[in-house]
């Protein structure tokens, strides 16, 4: 339920950002939005689905100390 | 440019006097206790000249180089891809600020007011707001701000005189009871906010008057290291320096304690208006900073399309960097003021040096090769 709730989410970001970039031809700033919109599903998705990443927090704390 | 807006002095310097206190007033009083005792509020004072240091350097970067943000300006100091690296280390600083605020606001919610709702509703209402203000732009946060910044101020300040009947100032007494050192290092806690003005250098650009960014600035952080230094005063002239110490959020408790006769009280409703306008302001103005520094970085001509995604990453990054309120405690006083340090004072200084050194050495010249659109926007 959640996951389906997180992918309507998503499809509605790139509904709401992508035809109007495509269709000014920015087709440099479509690039950079996919990669990023990509990037963020990913690290929703495995939020939710409960995947372990790495920890950037835990990272920056391991190397200040 | 990315930015079409413009924001007179005053209104930055109101940004910035919020961005600095909105999370602040609520975490450093326990952390400066807990390392300060009853000397806490010495440690804000001190604390705050470091900001005051970063200020400096931001204005005079942003002085060198008129008509660039900071990482329009890491560019051409360094060149252009030691610069970008530079722009993303700042965007991902700006990042992980952003999801550490939205999820100290959500612990607030979930352990004050509503502990049966999930952290994630709070955390995802937050940035919904925020990410609607940043499309909006850095004028229409401002101006927002100009409204909030009345509300927050009056309530804190009344709040805070209202507890007057509680004080117990002998709590406070002696000062420098255990010498300096304690008070220098409670101190990187609130020099850790304070340092947040760093945010200047991206806004800076895109004041109407540039060269009163010294003032704005100035302005900003000696008001909010007075505003913090009462609150801690406050908190600990009632529940002395032990018992802040050992409460997550003293403020919220020390304006518990308020009644006045019977029939005024319970103002934590108050704390709670100013907290969530307070962080939805402090929330947009580092999600504004790091959409333009990213769609600076890459070279697009609007920000626009990486805002949603950023509050997508934000938001998860919120939930999934720490386990547990504590978490976010011991992050804020024991990891964050160094590694901060490196951002607000360390990469300054070097784009500073390396300025320097140019123009002194190399005989570059900086300030006539400046775009100067920005004079006639």
């Amino acid at each position: 339920m959640l996951l389906f709730l997180l992918v309507l989410a998503l499809v509605s970001i790139v509904i709401l950002e992508a035809p109007r970039l495509a269709f000014a031809k920015l087709w440099r700033e479509l690039a950079v939005f996919f990669t990023l919109w990509s990037f963020a599903s990913f690290l929703a998705i495995a939020q939710v689905i409960g995947l372990e990443l790495p920890n950037p927090i835990e990272l920056i704390t391991q190397l200040i100390q | 440019m990315l930015e079409n807006g413009k924001i007179s002095p005053r209104q930055t310097g109101e940004l910035m006097f919020i961005t600095i206190l909105a999370t602040a007033i609520l975490f450093v009083p326990a952390i400066t206790a807990e390392l300060a005792g009853h000397d806490a509020w010495l440690a804000t004072l001190a604390g705050s000249f470091i900001g005051l240091v970063t200020l400096w350097m931001v204005t005079w970067l942003g002085h060198k180089h008129p008509g660039q943000t900071l990482f329009a300006y890491a560019e051409t100091i360094l060149g252009k891809w030691l610069g970008k690296l530079l722009g993303l280390a700042y965007v991902w600083l700006f990042v992980q600020i952003t999801a550490i605020i939205v999820r100290e606001f959500g612990d607030f919610m979930t352990t004050s007011f509503m502990p049966n709702t999930p952290l994630s509703a709070f955390n995802l209402s937050l940035l919904v707001v925020a990410v609607w203000a940043v499309l909006a732009g850095l004028e229409v946060i401002s101006r927002m701000n100009e409204f909030l910044i009345l509300l927050l101020v009056t309530i804190l300040v009344s709040v805070i005189l209202l507890s007057t009947p509680n004080w117990e100032l002998t709590y406070l007494l002696p000062f420098f009871a255990n010498g300096p050192l304690p008070i220098l290092v409670a101190s990187a806690v609130p020099s850790s906010f304070m340092g947040e003005i760093i945010l200047l250098a991206t806004i800076l650009p895109f004041m109407t008057r540039p060269e009163r960014a010294l003032l704005a600035g100035g302005a900003a952080v000696v008001g909010s290291a007075a505003l913090l230094t009462l609150a801690i005063v406050g908190s600990l002239a009632v529940f002395g320096p032990e018992l802040v110490a050992s409460f997550s959020f003293p403020l919220h408790l020390f304006v518990r304690s308020i009644s006045i006769g019977q029939l005024l009280t319970r103002f934590e409703v108050l704390v709670m208006v100013t907290w969530v306008a307070g962080v939805f302001i402090k929330t947009s103005v580092f999600l504004y900073c790091a959409s333009l520094g990213l769609a600076e970085i890459l070279g697009l001509s609007q920000y626009r399309p990486v805002v949603l995604p950023l509050g997508i990453i934000i938001t998860v990054f919120s939930i999934s960097f720490f386990q547990s309120v504590v978490d976010v405690k011991e992050f804020i006083g024991q990891t964050f003021p160094p590694y901060f340090a490196i951002f607000s004072l360390g990469l300054p200084s070097l784009l500073i040096v390396v300025t320097v050194v140019r123009e002194k050495i190399f005989g570059t010249t900086f300030t006539q090769s400046a775009p100067d659109k920005i004079n006639k926007g």
